[in-house]
């Protein structure tokens, strides 16, 4: 078994690009319009970041939240790939889950080839998860074309 | 067997995924991704942590922990030192203030240097020359730890194997 992304990953060695401003714009937008959407379904905010932790664009928290969540949502990420990757039950996850006692963090990856990037959404207790990760799944499709 | 938890930490390229892929005996768990920060002059970079194995005797096996460099995953630097029993800090030399670095670490790494073992290694010398050697070691001094600092390849396996040695011999001096 062989866990390195660095040799086997032809999806990881695209060439780095910096976040610019217009991904960033674009990402603001759909995501605002995806918390605003859902607030009634439990949505308390969200943020979407670089794979290696840097936060492309924050709804509904502050930028030093946002940039907190960004680096741990980046680790939390590539842990859980870890994971799947060590199980043997494929190479990738397709989103994590984390429950405390005031509600739920769900992280899914934004696969887009020019700009590997994370969501993370935090929700209340009371939210319709099912519901909000249908959607979270048809905004990451959204983000992963821009 | 007797196992001990090694942790690998210091800048950002110093080479701490490099070093525990140099000598690790089973396929290096990697979390290294894409980076987006272009300052960094490199393509990827680690945002959990790595992990490999090294057994040095027959009854004795290193399990190699490595940290992110980048301090924005400073929250992983603190899960990770959990249990650890020795410290490499690894500075990489080519860039601007590899004196303010290593102290930047020693600072924060300060509760377990004390209490276990280190070593501080200086990678990419060949590629700039000061500060000197003896300047990392004034500045351990002055933070009154006496630990050893040495410049090594951390990509060649014998020097590896030579810093892990400068962490054992400290282990089996306390013991
Ligand atoms: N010239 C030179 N290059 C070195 C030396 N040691 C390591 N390198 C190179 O430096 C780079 C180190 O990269 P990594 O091993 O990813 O560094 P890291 O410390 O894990 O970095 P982060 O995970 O991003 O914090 C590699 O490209 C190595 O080949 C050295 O002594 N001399
Ligand atoms: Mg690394």
């Amino acid at each position: 078994m062989n866990f390195t992304t660095k040799d086997n990953d032809p999806f990881e060695h695209d060439a780095p690009q910096q976040v610019n401003e217009e991904l960033r714009t674009k990402a603001k937008y759909i995501l605002q319009m995806f918390v605003e959407k859902l607030h009634d379904m439990g949505i308390k905010s969200a943020v979407i970041a670089t794979s290696d932790g840097f936060d492309v664009a924050a709804v509904a928290m502050s930028e030093a939240e946002g940039t907190r969540l960004s680096a741990l949502s980046s680790s939390i990420s590539a842990i859980g790939d870890m994971a799947v990757k060590e199980i043997g039950t494929g190479n990738y996850h397709q989103s994590i889950t984390i429950e405390s006692e005031s509600g739920y963090i769900f992280i899914m990856d934004i696969r887009n080839p020019k700009c590997p990037m994370i969501l993370s959404v935090a929700t209340t207790k009371d939210a319709v998860l099912g519901k909000l990760m249908y959607y979270a799944k048809q905004m990451v499709a959204k983000m992963i074309e821009v | 067997m007797i196992e001990h938890k090694i942790l690998f930490t210091g800048t950002v390229g110093a080479g701490k995924t490099t070093a525990i892929q140099s000598v690790s005996e089973i396929p290096v768990v990697c979390t290294d991704v894409l980076n987006s920060d272009p300052s960094l002059g490199k393509e990827m970079t680690t945002v959990a942590l790595d992990y490999g194995e090294v057994s040095l005797a027959r009854t004795e096996r290193l399990r190699l922990y490595g940290t992110p460099g980048q301090e924005r995953f400073s929250f992983m630097w603190k899960v990770l030192a959990q249990g650890a029993l020795g410290l490499v800090i690894l500075i990489d030399h080519t860039q601007p203030e590899p004196l303010a670095d290593l102290e930047t670490y020693l600072k924060y790494f300060r509760e377990l240097i004390q209490s276990t073992a280190c070593v501080v290694v200086i990678s990419k010398m060949d590629e700039s020359r000061l500060p000197a050697i003896k300047d990392f070691t004034e500045l351990m001094q002055k933070h009154h730890m006496v630990y050893p600092v040495v410049a090594a390849d951390v990509r060649k396996r014998e020097q590896v194997l030579w810093i892990l040695d400068l962490l054992l011999v400290q282990m089996e001096a306390r013991l």
